[in-house]
This record gives C-alpha cells, sequence and structure tokens, in this order.
C-alpha cells in the first residue's frame, strides 16, 4: 500500500454520502453498545416486578419497556449487542489470520502445495458449517470463546481463496522476482511483498463479513446453542421476542431494529469500502 | 575456472501438448571480471538462461545441463543454497524498474531488507548503508530518496535505486536484463557510464543481455549471440562488431543505425520472422531467413566451432 492510499481510500470513504451516513450511524451504535448501559438506571439482571413487560413510553421508567420478568430491554438490548459485536470482532481476527495465512501461502508456494490446500478447502466448504459449529458446542459444551473461534474458524475459507487468487496475481509481479533474487527467503518474501498488496481485499471482506458473523451468532443463539442465559446477545433477545411476539411486540422489535440498523451500517460501509478500494494501482 | 559456467543448458515447457523449447543447448562461461553482452531477438532465449541460473523459471520449466557458479552447482539447488547466493554474489536488475520495486516498501526498506538478510545488519547500520548505496550510484538527494516510495521517483532514478540495491550485496556477478531498454537514450547514456566507472573501480563481472547492439558495443568485451535458443555466435566486441562472421550477427551489425554514416532512405531489417520455442528444426534455425543459406543448411545443423577468435555455428561463416 503506498503512502498516501489509504488516506485516499478514507477519502473517498468519506465522500460517498452513504457510506459516511452508514459510517456515522455504525459508530454511534457501538457506542451506545459500548457505553449505553452506564447512563442507564437499571441494571440488565435487575428484576422489576413492579412494571413486567411493560410497553415503552414515557410513562415508564424504561424507555424501551421490559421482558417478561421486568429486565430492562434498553439496557439488555445493549449488553446483547455488546456480546454480539465482541463474536464478530474475535471470529474475524481469527478468521481473517487464518484466511490471510492459509490464502498467502498456498498463492505463493503453488504447485502440489496450493492443489493439496485449495482441496481441503473445498471439502470445507462442502461440509455443512452450521453443523460443525453446532458440533462443537454439543461437544464442549457452551462456552463462549469456543463459540466465537468456532464461528471464526469457518469464516475463513472465502477469504483465503480471495487471498490466493490475489496473491496469484502479485507473485508474477517482477518485483517479487526481484526479492526472489536479492536472496529473501519464502517466509520474508510472503509477509512483506505480498501480504501488503493483499492487504485492502482483505478488509473489505472482513467489513463484509461481520454482518454474516453477527448474524450466525444470532442464529445460533435463536437456536439456543449461543449465548446463555443470563447473559444476552441479539439472537437470544429476538429469539425470546418471537416468542412473545402478540403479547409484547416491542420485546422482537427493539433487539430487531437494533440489529438490522447494525447489520444495514456494517453492510454499506463495506460496500463504501469496497469501492473506495478498488481503484487499481495509481502513481 | 570460470565464474559462471553454463553447461549444455536446455530448457522446454510442456505447453497444451506441445514441446515448447526456450534453450536448445547452450555453454557459456563467464570469467571473473568479465563483462560479456548478449544478444539476440525476443524469444532467442537470452533471458530464460540466466533466469535459470537463479532458479527464477516457472514451476513447469524442465531443464537439463548445468550451471555452476563459483564451481557450486545451482541447477536443482533448493532455495536455502540458492538465497546464499542470490542478492550477495549474483545479482541481477531487471528491465522495468517500476516493477521490480515493491510499490508499498519505501526505498530505505527495500534497500535495508537485502542487507538485513544477507549481513544481519541492525537497522540503523542499514540505513546507513542504503544511504551510501544510493550516493554511489549518484542519485540526487540520496536522503529523500530513502523516504520515497518507488512511484515517486523517476525512471532513471529507479534504475539507479535497483543498481545500488544490487550492489549492495557487493556481487561479484551482475546479471543486467535489458537495463535501459525501459529508460530514455539520455538517461540510458548515465546508467551505462555508471557501469563504465562501476567496472574501472571494482573486478565486476557483468551479462549485459540486451537486443540493442549499440548498448552491448559500449560496455561489453565479448558478444555472445543468440537465435532460436542457442549461441550462433560467440566472439570479442570489437571483432564481432567489426567482421561478424555469422551471417545473423552481420545482419544485426548492419541493422544497428550508425551516426555519421550515410543516410538511408529505409532503415536495414533482418528479413523474415524469429522462430518460436515450438519450432524444431532439421538444419540451421537461421536458414529460412539467411541470405547464403544452401541445400546443406536445411538438412545438417551447423555445430558451434570454436576458432582463434571466437566461435561461430555456421557451415559457411562470412571471411572462411
Amino acid at each position: 500500500m503506498k503512502e498516501g492510499a489509504w488516506s485516499e481510500a478514507w477519502t473517498r470513504l468519506a465522500a460517498g454520502r452513504v457510506a459516511r451516513i452508514a459510517f456515522l450511524i455504525m459508530l454511534a451504535l457501538i457506542l451506545l453498545a459500548l457505553l449505553g448501559p452506564a447512563f442507564s438506571p437499571h441494571a440488565s439482571a435487575t428484576l422489576d416486578w413492579q412494571s413486567v413487560a411493560t410497553a415503552p413510553g414515557g410513562s415508564s421508567r424504561h424507555w424501551l419497556g421490559t421482558d417478561r420478568l421486568g429486565r430492562d430491554l434498553f439496557v439488555r438490548t445493549l449488553e446483547g449487542a455488546r456480546v454480539s459485536l465482541a463474536v464478530a470482532a474475535v471470529a474475524s481476527v481469527v478468521s481473517i489470520s487464518i484466511g490471510l495465512g492459509y490464502g498467502a501461502v498456498a498463492g505463493y508456494v503453488g504447485g502440489h502445495t496450493d492443489r493439496l490446500m485449495m482441496r481441503f478447502i473445498e471439502i470445507l466448504s462442502g461440509l455443512p458449517l452450521i453443523f460443525f459449529v453446532i458440533f462443537v458446542t454439543v461437544l464442549f459444551g457452551r462456552n463462549e470463546v469456543l463459540l466465537f473461534l468456532s464461528i471464526g474458524a469457518v469464516g475463513w475459507l472465502t477469504l483465503a481463496r480471495i487471498v490466493r487468487g490475489q496473491t496469484l496475481s502479485v507473485r508474477r509481479r517482477e518485483f517479487i522476482e526481484a526479492a526472489i533474487v536479492s536472496g529473501a527467503s519464502g517466509a520474508r518474501i510472503i509477509v512483506r511483498h505480498v501480504l501488503p498488496n493483499v492487504a485492502s481485499p482483505a478488509i473489505v471482506y472482513a467489513t463484509l463479513a461481520i454482518p454474516q458473523i453477527i448474524l450466525l451468532e444470532s442464529f445460533l443463539s435463536f437456536l439456543g446453542l449461543g449465548i446463555q442465559e443470563p447473559q444476552a446477545s441479539l439472537g437470544t433477545l429476538i429469539a425470546e421476542g418471537a416468542g412473545e411476539l402478540q403479547s409484547a411486540p416491542w420485546m422482537l422489535l427493539v433487539p430487531g431494529t437494533f440489529l438490522t440498523l447494525l447489520l444495514l451500517s456494517l453492510n454499506l460501509v463495506g460496500d463504501g469500502l469496497r469501492d473506495a478500494f478498488d481503484v487499481g494501482e495509481r502513481g | 575456472m570460470a565464474l559462471l559456467d553454463i553447461e549444455s543448458l536446455e530448457i522446454h515447457y510442456e505447453r497444451a501438448g506441445r514441446r515448447v523449447e526456450t534453450v536448445r543447448g547452450v555453454s557459456l562461461a563467464v570469467e571473473k571480471g568479465e563483462c560479456v553482452g548478449l544478444v539476440g531477438e525476443s524469444g532467442s532465449g537470452k533471458t530464460q538462461l540466466f533466469l535459470a541460473s537463479l532458479g527464477l523459471l516457472p514451476r513447469d520449466a524442465r531443464m537439463q545441463g548445468s550451471v555452476r557458479f563459483e564451481g557450486h552447482e545451482l541447477m536443482g539447488a533448493d532455495a536455502r543454497a540458492l538465497n546464499r547466493i542470490r542478492g550477495s554474489k549474483l545479482t541481477m536488475i531487471f528491465q522495468d524498474p517500476l516493477s521490480a520495486l515493491t510499490p508499498h516498501l519505501r526505498i530505505g526498506a527495500q534497500l535495508g531488507e537485502v542487507l538485513t538478510t544477507h549481513r544481519g545488519c541492525s537497522r540503523s547500520e542499514a540505513r546507513a548503508a542504503a544511504l551510501a548505496a544510493l550516493a554511489r550510484v549518484q542519485i540526487s538527494e540520496p536522503e529523500r530518496r530513502l523516504r520515497q516510495y518507488p512511484h515517486e521517483l523517476s525512471g532513471g532514478q529507479r534504475q539507479r535505486v535497483l543498481i545500488a540495491m544490487a550492489l549492495l550485496g557487493d556481487p561479484c556477478m551482475l546479471i543486467a536484463d535489458e537495463p535501459t531498454s525501459a529508460l530514455d537514450v539520455t538517461v540510458q547514456a548515465q546508467i551505462l557510464a555508471f557501469f563504465e566507472t562501476l567496472r574501472a573501480a571494482q573486478p565486476l563481472a557483468i551479462v549485459l543481455i540486451s537486443h540493442d547492439l549499440a548498448v552491448v558495443a559500449r560496455l561489453a568485451e565479448r558478444i555472445v549471440v543468440m537465435y532460436a535458443g542457442r549461441i550462433v555466435e560467440s566472439a570479442p566486441a570489437a571483432r564481432l562488431l567489426a567482421r561478424p562472421r555469422h551471417p545473423y550477427s552481420e545482419l544485426l551489425v548492419q541493422c544497428a543505425p550508425k551516426i555519421g554514416g550515410p543516410r538511408l532512405e529505409r532503415l536495414p531489417f533482418v528479413p523474415g520472422r524469429a522462430p518460436r520455442g515450438e519450432d524444431s528444426f532439421v538444419g540451421c534455425a537461421f536458414a529460412p531467413r539467411c541470405p547464403r543459406a544452401a541445400p546443406r543448411c536445411r538438412e545438417e545443423r551447423p555445430l558451434l566451432e570454436t576458432g582463434r577468435a571466437g566461435a561461430v555455428a555456421c557451415h559457411f561463416p562470412i571471411d572462411s
């Protein structure tokens, strides 16, 4: 990445109005999830028996209502969002690390190694990966960290393919030959000369993968395989809310709206980033 | 013992079921401190020859023969062994100086990498050495160049950076593949002049690969002419330029425009097309384009015969 390319990408990102608004919304939602609960008088686990399943509104002490146990939905949604964001962060870091490393090695080494590594990916992507995650959860019990890691471990396949493709084209460039001629080792060439050149598609992929990961976690939690009570994630809240759809629709609408806004803004930021980086080589 | 000794090297590829031969049996020795010019049309195998020496050929290249550098066999050597030689004793500079520099690394970092790899230098040592190397290739404002990215430099500056990088490992042999073809004529002259001063200062063997006889004529002591993957003539530069013996060399020499020569309506050229790697020959590969070709040329391949002043592969060499 050349000097100025990052700042230029940033300028382009900011120039797209949709992406800019989406970025601000995303930032606001994340900040809200991190700081919001601190400003609320209620704690997420406190049961308020005076106002069980109250609808949101000015008269209530709870801004966004409460659930069946009288827990404040505002706080619970934000804490659930925290969990969802943490899953997304950990899982995307895991999948990006594996994907970058695996793809770059396959693409750079090439030949039989590459063929073998790619066949392995094809076999893995042929398996229903959701069952892998479920299997791990069932086998090792419901463990948050394990859930994070296993989601990350199934998310790297696409990225590895993207990175491999990029590496193949980078490796044919003359500066790689020049690096070989100057006596640099394979590992050094991958780290110093190849990876920085494939960073931008990886970043774009990551922003687009985060919403998928959040969705996957929500889905697993919805099925009851993810986060456990009393902890909540957006997925468990939605699952709970879905059960009360007729009597207390806000229980679904509050976390549902939050999730929708979060996913939408992340996707738009990802699209904006892709456009911002998608300028080829300049200079 | 020659510094670099290539012996009956053959390179071919299997592409879509066809055998593509790029080098068809070449033996070439380069002595310590010697400057050899390697001339030939595109596709004559001149670059392949040295890419093979450095282990840079594509994976599907099939090679036979031997390449020894200071007595060490390079053919089939593993990357670890090659890396001890590459970049330190034996190095190469490429035709296009922009694409040969990693775009996202500052010049200082790229130069420093060679030193930290081969010398185990610390960062500050590497920086000082990189600066000295840039000063050595007479680049303007070397301090500033260290902090710049490749795209911020001009073509001539980039080529100087590449040369500086090649010289960092203190090589005894430099392979220059069309080092000036991507540069304009004035910069080309400066770079060639720099090579001359470089050779005057230290015994550095240079292999100058070019299709431009004028470039080669200026530096090389010996000129080797390749055609269709084989050497057709090898002779001391002055002799080859004055009295070429192979008809192909003669045509090449005639094609090089001369300053002060008679004004020509049309520039001379070698008629016909250069043979490709897929073509196979019974006789001499040049026979179809050769003004002196006789029936024998099409039936029997001439071997490279070494005489008093160089070697030539022709049944009917000029002046015999």
